[in-house]
């Protein structure tokens, strides 16, 4: 194969990379315009199979829900954060309020 | 002194392990961000230095570029222009995280993993570990004028 045929190549396999990569962060551009703001708003409902949310428009993944809220954490309601994540209150499916992780 | 420091920089095997550490480290890095891209990209729209929206585009596009450039230095493709990319973009990374760093501790940088980290990264280890990668870019940038090893593909010219 001449050198010029492997550039044309390496240069598709390259572009079409990038078009597919472009093509993923757009629709998430989409999906994150969906997501819950959970900050700016109060408590509010959150489903439990929730995988991101905003917290005062900054997208945060989800990492788990817990009942309780121990002393030591409390200081780490979201925006500020403490080792690697920030807590805020929700209401779960159930109607009673749950506490929401999220990263940092 | 300039001259010694000249033929260490031009040595090849200098160069062979720069390549290897460079091309090494961003294929590492990139793995986990082409395999969780919604997480890499709240990870970047955390940092609120660019708009949420190019933030978007840019953390799903950044790791496929750093897949390539380290492919290319590692097999030896433009090696010259892809150290050059890949030391600004550690410049890029290094500028991102004292931004962040002013707005409080950073949790999960994004750097290498995606995972929460569970702790806080130390902003000066994260200086220091890129400042590393950029010596090792500023090798390869180096103008080479020595004799390569014969080290099959490895050893290919810049």
């Amino acid at each position: 194969m001449s050198k010029k045929i492997k550039y044309v190549a390496l240069f598709c396999l390259v572009s079409s990379v990038f078009l597919y990569a472009a093509i993923a962060a757009n629709s998430f551009v989409n999906e994150s315009s969906r997501y819950i703001e959970v900050c700016a708003n109060g408590i509010v409902y959150v489903p439990a199979n929730t995988k991101f949310v905003k917290c005062y428009g900054v997208i945060r993944k989800v990492i788990r829900f817990s009942d309780v809220l121990t002393e030591s954490m409390e200081d780490c309601r979201c925006p500020k954060c403490c080792d690697g994540d920030c807590y805020v209150p929700v209401i779960s499916e159930m109607g009673d309020i749950r506490i929401m992780w999220a990263s940092c | 002194m300039k001259a010694k420091i000249a033929a260490f920089l031009n040595h090849s095997l200098v160069k062979l392990s720069a390549r290897l550490i460079l091309g090494g480290v961003f294929i590492y890095a990139s793995i986990d961000k082409i395999a969780y891209p919604k997480e890499f990209a709240s990870i970047v729209t955390r940092y609120q230095i660019l708009p949420e929206k190019l933030a978007i585009y840019f953390a799903f596009l950044l790791p496929w570029v750093e897949l390539f450039l380290g492919i290319f230095v590692i097999l030896g493709f433009f090696v010259r222009e892809s150290a050059i990319s890949l030391s600004f973009l550690v410049l890029v990374f290094m500028i991102a995280i004292l931004i962040r760093s002013l707005a409080g501790p950073i949790g999960n940088c994004g750097c290498f993993s995606i995972t929460p980290s569970g702790t806080s990264q130390s902003i000066a280890f994260l200086i220091f570990r890129d400042v590393l990668f950029l010596l090792c870019g500023l090798v390869l940038i180096f103008p080479h004028k020595a004799k390569n090893l014969h080290i099959s593909f490895l050893s290919q010219r810049y």
